[in-house]
């Protein structure tokens, strides 16, 4: 079993962009392209307050992170299970500001301030590195 | 703006031949993963293996997301659908030639007579978006009457 120290370092070679999956409490699921990053040990994305992942999180705290696929890097996966949370106090969205590796004023000049956005944070529970679709190996790890 | 299903097709086979899939387990947890769509109509199919995770969740839950690769400039088609599974002679044999845009056979050698962990996911859309850069350019939605 890998570490996540491991699974952080790798899912740094696909880019800042991945796919996160929420459900909702009537089991739809629903897929996003956000920018993400890592903040300590958790998955980090700058969302719309009133997105559907915020509202899927609020009702079901399960998400999953799939890092983006391509030709770059051999079609490897970095897939993330974790359970999520929402960000939404002035003081938590202040504190994670300017740790996202890009400006968040662009997208919110209203600064951390603003209600219309908020931080999606996913604490991993387990977690798999697929190399070229699992033809090539995989490495797992899961929380203890 | 309200767009019909083929701009949806087309939008979808413009970004990428690749998309990620989201079902979901009975404990309500979401998995993702890669996978390689092909339209056929209207309907949506993934060649997919029969014990794999995302042919289990819909087996329990047929409801599925399917978000295209989005391109640097941020555009993208989410898809949501319901998913059943086929694996009959019939349906494998006619899709195996001239539905799929690449060869079948890289992944099951034994063609569809012989290749029975080889299962294929039809995908009903519901409902459908394109937007453009994350949205902020505009979002165009479709939904099944």
């Amino acid at each position: 079993m890998t570490t996540l120290e491991h699974i952080k370092v790798d899912s740094r070679r696909y880019g800042p962009f991945a796919y996160i999956a929420t459900a909702g409490h009537d089991g739809e699921p629903h897929l996003a392209p956000v920018a993400v990053n890592w903040v300590d040990d958790e998955i980090v994305a700058f969302v719309l307050s009133a997105g559907r992942k915020v509202r899927n999180v609020q009702q079901n705290p399960r998400a999953t992170v799939h890092f983006a696929v391509g030709p770059d890097t051999n079609w490897d996966s970095c897939i993330v299970w974790g359970r999520a949370r929402i960000e939404s106090s002035v003081d938590g969205r202040r504190a994670l500001w300017n740790r996202m590796g890009y400006d968040l004023s662009a997208f919110e000049p209203g600064g951390p301030e603003s209600d219309n956005h908020v931080f999606l944070l996913v604490t991993p529970l387990r977690a798999t590195i697929l190399r070229a679709y699992g033809a090539a190996g995989r490495e797992a790890w899961k929380a203890t | 703006m309200s767009i019909d299903l083929q701009d949806i097709r087309r939008a979808a086979m413009a970004l990428s031949p690749w998309a990620h899939l989201a079902t979901v387990r009975t404990d309500g947890s979401p998995d993702v993963v890669p996978v390689h769509p092909c339209w056929d109509g209207d309907d949506i199919w993934i060649m997919v293996g029969k014990d794999s995770v995302k042919s289990k969740n819909v087996s329990t839950n047929e409801q599925v997301a399917m978000h295209w690769q989005v391109t640097e400039s941020g555009d993208g088609v989410e898809v949501w659908g319901r998913a059943s599974l086929h694996e009959d002679l019939e349906t494998k044999r006619r899709l195996w030639s001239g539905v799929f845009d690449y060869d079948l056979n890289a992944f099951a050698p034994g063609g569809p007579d012989d290749s029975p962990d080889t299962v294929f996911m039809k995908i009903v859309p519901s409902r459908a978006f394109v937007m453009r850069a994350y949205g902020m350019a505009g979002i165009d939605r479709w939904k099944a009457s």
